[in-house]
């Protein structure tokens, strides 16, 4: 049964978060939350019982955040920066065969292990991703957040599964590489 | 040439299906290639150590994230929107 009356009260302060975590903005995230309790209230008659009333609304406003995901990377697509073969040749030599260039080679981290399980570590991490191109970001939201299957991911917001390798690569090495300028040699 | 460069990859596709290895996503020969080229490249090692190591945070982080709400909608905006809801209901 759904309980529309209590809607807020049970449910607002998850919702916002949980779009706020995948969206990382509080504004956006307020209307997302706010807009999944006028469409559910709009498709009422489509709710089944099968699922429980949180879990209906969690995902209704998951289908409102792939669609902005989605339109993010539409937009993304058509400029310039598009996803060939020549991405990431900022990090490998086309000169060398893709060596590495020496600025960017990764270099050994020390003390790793206690690295790890500091704040000041997981501080750095989130610095690092928030510099992540919203593109990128949008790509990793997906998949570290929520733990979708690749094919999933890619079905979701319309990109080629070479292209969202891609993409992880690009986040990956810009994340190592921020972690390493402002943590680990710091 | 050609058989050689079915063994040998570049660091650019070490790197690559370095990532893809961390979701399961090898095939048989990426596995291989990918395993002979470790072998002899410590650069690309270091990275796919230190690139398991940011995986296990991220994780972690996300799961601990997600346990607890940042954010709070305050009383005034939660009884509007509320309000909000019941003149949709009545309608």
């Amino acid at each position: 049964m759904l309980n529309p009356k209590n809607w807020v009260a049970l449910y607002a302060d998850y919702l916002l978060n949980y779009a706020f975590f995948r969206v990382r903005d509080k504004a956006f995230a307020e209307d997302l939350m706010q807009e999944t309790f006028i469409s559910a209230l709009k498709s009422q008659h489509t709710y089944n019982g099968t699922a429980n009333e949180k879990t209906w609304l969690t995902a209704i406003l998951k289908n409102k955040i792939i669609d902005f995901y989605r339109s993010k990377l539409n937009k993304y697509s058509k400029l310039t920066d598009s996803i060939d073969n020549n991405t990431n040749n900022d990090f490998f030599n086309a000169d060398t065969n893709f060596h590495w260039f020496e600025s960017k080679q990764p270099h050994h981290w020390n003390n790793t292990d206690k690295a790890i399980e500091s704040d000041e570590f997981n501080i750095a991490l989130n610095n690092c991703m928030k510099k992540m191109p919203e593109k990128l970001a949008v790509v990793f939201s997906l998949k570290y957040i929520d733990d979708e299957a690749t094919e999933h991911i890619c079905k979701e917001v319309g990109i080629t599964s070479s292209n969202y390798w891609v993409m992880i690569h690009r986040a990956k090495l810009q994340l190592r590489e921020c972690l390493e300028k402002n943590w680990f040699k710091a | 040439m050609s058989i050689k460069r079915k063994i040998f990859i570049t660091c650019k596709s070490a790197t690559l299906l370095t990532c893809k290895k961390q979701d399961n996503a090898l095939s048989f020969k990426e596995e291989m290639q990918l395993k002979i080229h470790l072998l002899v490249c410590t650069i690309c090692s270091l990275f796919s150590k230190q690139s398991k190591l940011i995986d296990e945070q991220l994780k972690r982080m996300n799961a601990e994230n997600y346990e607890t709400n940042v954010l709070q909608l305050n009383e005034p905006t939660k009884i509007e929107l509320q309000n909000k809801i019941n003149s949709e209901l009545e309608k």
